[in-house]
């Protein structure tokens, strides 16, 4: 059955402004009193946060909060049994705990007024872990928890 | 020429009188980045662009004398394809990225400064630094002080000038070998010559006893690939880079070739 749209070229609505340069994305707006925030990411794969030392980054200029799994609001909880571990079912876990999962998993925010500020408390931030041996092979791990 | 910190990228690139007079610098330029990054990149900025390398930028790595000072180099004893061959010191191998400071180390440029006790000039060839043991420092601008404008000279005249960038794809890349050359031809004879090697060293790598070896030579394949030895002299290779020192070489021959043949 010949279709009318797939497979036929179509002109995107946005693409015109995003080739020519002038496609406004978010960041681009310039709001009032805007805040930024700079994610700290975990440099172990799988492990605890041990400690964590944020007194440097509360000093820098225009610093307005260090969230961490210390002071993070707290989220809802994880879907309960019954609702097996349907990706829909599953609730954004972060800050929650001191657990890391995976690489990079971000496990502190610096927010500051400005974005050089953020960033340099988010660098400042000094954290010890406890290491576990990671896995990076997904079918040998999904094979093994069989 | 002298060229605003705020210049933009794009911009300088597309001057009539930078495309006509130092048209290395264009060429390098237009080799960077992308167009969007190039409509956003200073002079300024460019001039003072940090490494790539990666283990300067990931923390998961601790060992980076250049993010923290005495912690060691993981570039040493990892993957170290992009790193420099020239220059290096065993506190860092890192490279610098910019093709715009090979085009202004191969031009001579100056570049003025402002810090606090006031303003000075400094020579383009002393503007960045090698790592030595102080690989976080990479410029000799003082803390507080900003580039503010960089100067052109009209000698040596850079007309006959070109811009060769070797790497792994044909755009949006780094440099793995870069080469910037300027010559001044008197019919096939050498009057004057300037070449400077990207993607080596910590900073754009000039070589004086390579451009003296040219001076009255012949401008032939021979007299090039002389200097291009004479600029990858005591090259000092990694685990993963050695292919750079021929690739310098031949760059460096395949710059020099360009220049020569533009009418």
């Amino acid at each position: 059955m010949q279709s009318k749209s797939v497979g036929t070229p179509l002109i995107r609505v946005d693409g015109r402004a995003k080739v020519s340069g002038k496609a406004m994305y978010a960041a681009d707006k310039d709001l009032a009193r805007i805040c930024h925030a700079v994610i700290v990411p975990s440099t172990i794969s799988k492990g605890t946060i041990t400690q964590m030392d944020a007194s440097a980054a509360e000093k820098v200029n225009g610093v307005l909060a260090i969230l961490t799994h210390k002071n993070a609001p707290k989220l809802p909880e994880k879907p309960g049994a019954s609702d097996a571990n349907r990706p829909s079912a599953r609730k954004l876990q972060l800050l929650q705990n001191n657990v890391v999962l995976y690489a990079n998993q971000p496990i502190a925010v610096a927010v500051a007024e400005t974005i050089e500020g953020a960033r340099d408390a988010a660098e400042s931030i000094r954290v010890q872990y406890a290491k576990q041996a990671h896995a990076v092979d997904l079918e040998r791990r999904v094979i093994a928890s069989i | 020429m002298t060229v605003g910190a705020l210049v933009r990228n794009s911009d300088l690139a597309a001057h009539p009188l930078v495309r006509e007079r130092y048209p290395v610098l264009s060429e390098a330029l237009l080799s960077g980045a992308t167009g969007q990054l190039r409509n956003a990149a200073t002079t300024g900025g460019n001039l003072l662009q940090r490494t790539r390398c990666y283990y300067f930028y990931d923390p998961s790595y601790p060992e980076c004398n250049k993010r923290n000072p005495g912690s060691g180099c993981a570039a040493l004893r990892c993957v170290n394809r992009i790193h420099a061959i020239l220059g290096a010191s065993p506190q860092c191998i890192a490279t610098n990225p910019s093709d715009m400071s090979v085009a202004l180390a191969a031009i001579g440029a100056t570049v003025q400064v402002q810090g606090a006790k006031g303003s000075r000039t400094i020579e383009f060839s002393n503007f960045h630094r090698l790592p030595g043991d102080q690989p976080q420092r990479e410029t000799n601008l003082q803390p507080g002080g900003v580039d503010r404008v960089c100067h052109l000279p009209s000698q040596p005249d850079c007309r006959r000038s070109s811009y060769i960038k070797v790497r792994d794809r044909n755009s949006y890349a780094f440099a793995l070998v870069s080469a910037a050359a300027v010559l001044v031809l008197d019919g096939d004879t050498v009057r004057d010559v300037q070449i400077a090697l990207g993607g080596v060293a910590h900073k754009p790598w000039r070589v004086a006893a390579a451009e003296r070896a040219l001076i009255g030579k012949k401008a032939s394949a021979e007299s090039w690939r002389t200097a291009a030895d004479l600029l990858v002299q005591g090259a000092q290779p990694h685990q993963d880079n050695r292919f750079k020192i021929e690739l310098a070489r031949r760059t460096a021959v395949r710059a020099l070739t360009t220049a020569a043949a533009l009418s």
